[in-house]
């Protein structure tokens, strides 16, 4: 999984930018921010659905992270204390008054990137299952609806695991979940997952 | 077993997570079973197209929106700082001065109302972007002057932090158990709602299962003014440097919370609406029994922190310790 290979490949010059981060050194936090921005925003991208938010919270996340830097004392890799305030900074706006009222007029959860049109179209071939379908590339949309009809905590488990590719350990570090939650709930996430593809096909 | 039951196994069995014995099981299982195959290559090619799914990169512009925004809470909280040490230094002359400004701050507000944040933000925050939760945090910093004042004297927010459970190994089984066995029981969302019982079942917990658990009643006490790392010197210097902060918005105070928690090792549980105001939050976490001192020294700079744990609470044992923080700004 490269996720996992990206937080855990690159701990010892991450320690090393915290630690020079941590002594007030800008360049050595921008330095971190640029290696994960994308990861970390991709993330809020998946739990929240729409850029926008992801935007907010992924940079929020990042300005949590410098303004507590100093108490991070590398009992995890950096990048899965980043995920941990990622995944509170979503949680935090998805439960928000704010958000809640926006989502009642605003459909978040459709991508942001979707094509109207067409998309249902494409599950018209009978010689395919619908999960089969989803291995071609137009199936994202559809993938994406159905992760963002999860519920929260189930969505961002399937985020952190199946897209960010974090190991079981990693995802209990960032959500705070004891490890046998984090085993039990992915297998539910992802058999609700597969239902809200299957019924994104027929329906 | 039954196909359900398999079934339920496939997820840890793509992982490679169950144990050699159950594993073996299933895979004698799939062998006989078309269905539980069928189910096998579904999961598979879910977990495929989640693989396949483009990234999403960072827009144009992340990390300076990231620097902008520090730059911006940084530059404000110097000025706040400094209208408050004038505050403080008694200098009758200067503090006129500071009221005038802020009378005519406010009359000109008034006069200009709606275009307040013109009058009062300098040119180069036009980037800084709008509907931030950051920049929310910072409403204070563009209020009136003479309203930053009255809201800087104010009472600082109040902090009340209980110690719900220790969790030994002696009291090890419940909430710190893993949850596999007893979760794999819960349907569909129940995982949602499960882990917030879980919360509720190990925060909320009334008095008596408290005690239940070895622990002696709990009995609200102040802070202790002398901290077992601080010398008396270094926690006046820290309580007078926190006083000199204006209070919080809840927003921050919270994003503060959070970060102290997190920075201490800690895991966020839940957070949930609190009593009495509509601005207070209960958060009810997980920190390292061996931290708990290192919290107490991150709260404390944020308000006025009041402590309830047990008495004769032992420091150091490796456990997590549940506790519940209550924000009242």
């Amino acid at each position: 999984m490269g996720g996992v290979e990206g937080v855990v490949d690159g701990r010892d010059q991450d320690d090393v930018q915290v630690r020079a981060a941590q002594r007030g050194d800008r360049k050595a936090f921008e330095a971190l921010v640029i290696r994960y921005q994308d990861r970390i925003y991709n993330a809020c991208f998946r739990v929240m659905g729409d850029g926008e938010e992801a935007r907010d919270c992924a940079q929020e996340t990042f300005i949590k992270a410098y303004r507590s830097l100093k108490t991070f004392r590398f009992e995890a890799a950096f990048g899965t204390w980043l995920y941990a305030i990622a995944v509170n900074t979503c949680r935090n706006r998805l439960q928000s008054a704010a958000y809640r009222a926006k989502r009642k007029t605003v459909p978040l959860h459709a991508p942001a990137d979707e094509d109207p049109g067409g998309c249902m179209a494409e599950l018209q071939d009978p010689s395919l299952s619908p999960l089969e379908q989803l291995s071609r590339k137009e199936g994202e949309r559809r993938l994406q609806r159905a992760i963002a009809a999860l519920p929260d905590a189930p969505r961002t488990l399937i985020v952190l695991r199946d897209i960010e590719g974090l190991s079981y350990e990693e995802v209990a570090q960032a959500t705070g979940l004891e490890l046998g939650t984090v085993k039990s709930g992915l297998a539910r996430a992802r058999a609700r997952l597969r239902e809200n593809l299957k019924g994104e096909a027929t329906g | 077993m039954t196909c359900r039951e398999i079934q339920e196994q496939l997820s840890l069995y793509v992982d490679h997570e169950l144990d050699a014995e159950d594993e073996a099981a299933v895979r004698e299982h799939l062998e006989g079973c078309p269905a539980c195959r069928e189910a096998l290559r579904d999961l598979e090619l879910c977990l495929q197209a989640m693989r396949d799914m483009p990234r999403h990169s960072a827009p144009p512009g992340f990390l300076e929106g990231v620097s902008d925004r520090l730059e911006a809470g940084g530059r404000w909280k110097r000025r706040l700082e400094g209208v408050w040490e004038l505050l403080r230094s008694k200098r009758p002359l200067e503090v006129v001065g500071v009221l005038a400004t802020a009378v005519v701050v406010v009359l000109a507000y008034q006069v200009f109302d709606g275009r307040q944040k013109t009058l009062l933000s300098p040119p180069d925050d036009a980037v800084a972007p709008p509907r931030a939760a950051y920049e929310r945090s910072l409403e204070l910093a563009e209020a009136p002057v003479a309203e930053q004042v009255t809201r800087v004297r104010d009472a600082p927010p109040l902090l009340r932090l209980r110690v719900v459970k220790t969790v030994g190994p002696e009291a090890a089984g419940g909430s710190a158990e893993p949850g596999g066995r007893a979760d794999s029981q819960a349907a569909g969302d129940g995982f949602e709602r499960h882990t917030r019982e879980k919360a509720a079942r190990s925060v909320g917990a009334p008095e008596a299962d408290v005690a239940a658990d070895g622990l002696e009643p709990l009995s609200l006490a102040k802070v202790r003014e002398k901290p077992p790392v601080l010398s008396q010197a270094a926690l006046e210097e820290k309580l007078e440097s926190a006083e000199k902060k204006p209070a919080l918005s809840p927003d921050a105070l919270l994003s503060a919370v959070e970060a102290a928690i997190l920075g201490c090792g800690g895991t966020l549980i839940g957070v949930e609406p609190g009593p009495d105001h509509p601005d207070s939050r209960v958060l009810s976490f997980r920190v390292p029994a061996e931290r708990y001192d290192a919290l107490l020294q991150e709260l404390r700079p944020l308000g006025r922190l009041e402590i309830q744990e047990p008495a004769g609470l032992a420091r150091g044992a490796g456990e997590p310790w549940h506790l519940e923080l209550i924000l009242q700004p």
